[in-house]
């Protein structure tokens, strides 16, 4: 390493002389002749202490020259008369040099004491630190750069190190580099520096002049820290990024798909009203696309669920055929339009699990789903489903489209799919796969894609642990249902006619529009119903007339429905209450059973969910309910 | 003479639906739900007009129309799509399609919009 010059050393050197030599003269009168040399030694001290053999020997002959001529006799002479001034020169100059060198040894021992700390440090930091002259030229490098380069010294040195620069970003690195050499800024630049391995690895380096005392530039100490992983984590953030976009716009497209129809009926239905076939017609296709609609939002709010680790299992024990069974009925629709054949072979035996069965039909459905939409039509999808010794194993093969090497793990990653263009034709939001091995995860499974590429057909593969014959035994005893499953889940279509007395019930909505076709469907189920649209009005009729059941929006202004709940359960004989929120998260059921409703629904509901509460009323009685809830 | 419209979207309901419409509105409709039965009937049949979903499995309305505009040029496209974005709507127009609507469709924009590129039914249906 290059040491700074000493010129301030060679100043302190002439100063000190000045000092000691002015000090000699204000004390000649006390000490005459005596020690005429003696007080230089200090001059020569404080020189050599400060910066070494240099100034040292400035000092020693700068003080000697001055002492001679003002103090040893002859005075105002540089002779030396007698034998004793020319031993005290003699004396005075073995002791300047033998200062000097002491102080240079120090001097020198502490700059190896400090460079043996600076190397250490630099080979111990993950950095490639480099130094190099004023010129660029450079001088040294740390272990960790010949570690990463594989270099030999001889290889880096000088400007050897340009040689591990990607050719096409060096002369952009050269030129801001010199203009930094030139100008004495600090210098930052990016670039790929290519390792042992070959691989060209983004690097962040930054160097920094050392300067001397008075402000010369003496050496550039730089550093190369390795930016690739942040690199590509940027990217990743900006992919996915993209892809959210991606998402949002495939959203508004999803829900708008159902929505056509849905449209369609509503502007038909004045000319149909004479036509009770063709009403029927038109109901069935805006039940059938509400629950479309409802699936894709459900899906959403799995995947917010998922995300945020809040999903809860409810695991029942299953054999394995029903659920694939629930699985291919929901996709048979589509299995029959696109003309495929669907094989399922399933083992002699039958394979038992304890699993959530509703998420396990999701799962399921979904890849048959894929399968069917990504198969051209007349395709062949086969199902099959084994016994591996601990774990189910089932496989879902086609002859369709099949899965590019590259995406064969991506496609379980949220918002993806395998082809953007060929997605948007096909529809969906991405997320069923995301879902699917989230849902696996849960269960203790696994769920892989295999295909040989695009037009080769692709398999998917899913393994669910097995219950033992023990487990089967241990744990039918004690099933139970899940005190949470309050909330009451589709189909859309009324329930079969069980008899359900009449009730007094008020429906409570801002949402006049909301009010209105939930009052509809309970007057339609043979209730009498009242509606209100806000808080203060509802507590006011409920305490006049007494209804049965309230159903309560949550969400109102002024006065929620949890505050409206809470005063209702203060009237001497409290109405059963029901929630209605566009949230079926457990928080809301929580917060719900908290301010003291009786049942939690979560909207758009239906008929079947209506009945099966009012009937609980006959049923169960109130008071159990409230315990339940 | 009563124009002919070919109306294709691969969501069955949403294209019988439609379809009703058009046909109690006295225009004579045919349907496909997907680009290769929409280029045969083309093919067999003289229309004057083409409803198309942009969003199909197989080919999507795009392309459909492209195809089947070199074969028949003097057809008038309209185009009906969920995503009414730069990168859907410059290919439908350039792809020679007169006329893009957001989905889902009101019929009484799209009524006057089809009685003015190919004219009204003959005799008008009544209800």
């Amino acid at each position: 390493m290059n040491r700074p010059p000493k010129r301030f050393g060679y100043v302190v050197a002439l100063v000190a002389t000045l000092l000691v030599w002015m000090a000699r003269l204000a004390l000649h009168e006390a000490l005459g002749d005596q020690a005429p040399l003696l007080p230089f030694v200090l001059a020569v001290m404080a020189a050599a202490w400060w910066d070494g053999f240099g100034p040292g020997m400035l000092a020693t002959v700068a003080s000697l020259l001055v002492g001679l001529f003002f103090f040893v006799s002859p005075p105002l002479s540089w002779e030396l008369d007698t034998a004793a001034s020319a031993l005290n020169a003699v004396i005075f100059v073995v002791i300047g040099v033998t200062i000097s060198l002491l102080c240079e040894a120090l001097h020198q021992a502490k700059r190896r004491e400090t460079e043996k700390q600076f190397r250490v440090l630099a080979d111990s930091i993950p950095q490639l630190v480099w130094m190099a002259r004023p010129d660029g030229y450079r001088t040294w490098f740390n272990r960790r750069y010949y570690e990463y380069t594989g270099a030999t010294p001889g290889q880096v040195v000088g400007s050897g190190w340009q040689s591990f620069h990607d050719p096409a970003e060096l002369p952009r690195v050269l030129a801001s580099l010199k203009r930094s050499l030139a100008t004495g800024q600090p210098w930052e630049e990016t670039f790929p520096l290519r390792r042992k391995d070959g691989q060209m690895r983004w690097q962040l380096a930054r160097a920094m002049p050392v300067r001397n005392d008075i402000g010369d530039v003496v050496c550039w100490f730089g550093t190369n820290t390795d930016i690739s992983e942040r690199m590509e984590n940027e990217q990743a953030l900006k992919d996915a990024d993209v892809r959210k976009d991606e998402f949002l716009a495939t959203l508004a497209h999803e829900l708008r798909n159902p929505l056509a129809p849905i449209s369609n009926a509503v502007q038909l239905w004045p000319f149909m009203v004479d036509e009770p076939e063709e009403l029927e017609r038109l109901r069935t296709v805006i039940a059938r696309q509400t629950q479309q609609m409802i699936r894709l939002i459900d899906d959403l709010m799995d995947v917010s669920r998922v995300t945020q680790g809040k999903i809860t299992l409810r695991p029942q024990i299953v054999e394995l055929r029903s659920v694939l069974d629930g699985a291919i009925e929901t996709v048979e629709p589509l299995m029959k339009l696109q003309k495929h054949r669907l094989t399922v072979s399933m083992p002699d035996q039958p394979i038992i699990l304890r699993v959530d069965v509703a998420r396990l039909t999701q799962v399921f459905a979904n890849i048959l789903n894929n399968a069917a939409k990504y198969t051209p039509p007349g395709g062949s999808i086969e199902l099959t489903a084994n016994r591996n010794g601990d774990h189910a194993l089932v496989c879902l093969r086609d002859n369709g489209a099949g899965i590019p090497a590259n995406m064969l793990q991506s496609i379980f990653e949220m918002f993806r799919q395998v082809d953007q263009t060929l997605a948007r034709s096909c529809g969906g939001l991405g997320i069923g796969l995301m879902l699917a091995r989230r849902f696996v995860e849960l269960h203790g499974g696994t769920i892989e894609a295999r295909s040989d590429g695009p037009g080769r057909g692709t398999e998917f593969r899913v393994t669910l642990p097995v219950l033992s014959a023990a487990e089967q035994a241990s744990s039918s005893a004690g099933q139970q249902t899940d005190p949470a499953s309050l909330e009451i889940s589709p189909p859309l279509l009324p329930a079969d006619s069980t008899p359900v007395p009449r009730r007094k019930v008020l429906v409570v909505d801002d949402l006049r529009e909301s009010a209105e076709t939930l009052a509809a469907l309970l007057r339609s189920l043979g209730h009498d119903v009242v509606t209100r649209h806000d808080g203060q009005t509802a507590l006011a009729w409920a305490k006049a007339n007494h209804p049965d059941v309230i159903f309560l929006d949550i969400a109102m202004p002024g006065m929620d429905g949890y505050e409206v709940a809470r005063r209702l359960r203060e009237m001497p004989q409290s109405p059963a209450l029901v929630a209605l929120t566009g949230y079926g998260q457990a928080e809301d059921r929580r917060r719900a059973s908290a301010a003291g409703f009786h049942f939690h629904l979560t909207k758009p509901t239906n008929a079947r969910a209506l009945q099966e509460i009012l009937l609980g009323l006959q049923e169960t009685g109130r008071e159990t309910m409230t315990a339940h809830a | 003479m009563t124009p002919n419209i070919l109306l294709v979207d691969d969501n069955l309901d949403s294209c019988e639906l439609a379809a009703k419409w058009l046909c109690r509105s006295g225009y004579h409709t045919d349907t496909a739900n997907d680009g290769a039965t929409a280029l045969a009937l083309a093919s067999q049949n003289h229309y004057d007009l083409a409803i198309i979903d942009y969003q199909m499995p197989g080919m999507n309305g795009v392309d459909l129309f492209r195809q089947m505009h070199q074969q028949h040029p003097e057809i008038v496209g309209i185009f009906l799509t969920g995503f009414t974005t730069i990168d859907v709507v410059f290919p439908a127009i350039d792809a020679g399609i007169t006329r893009v609507l957001p989905k889902p469709v009101d019929f009484n924009e799209l009524m006057p919009l089809i009685e003015e590129y190919v004219g009204g039914p003959e005799e008008p249906a009544g209800d």
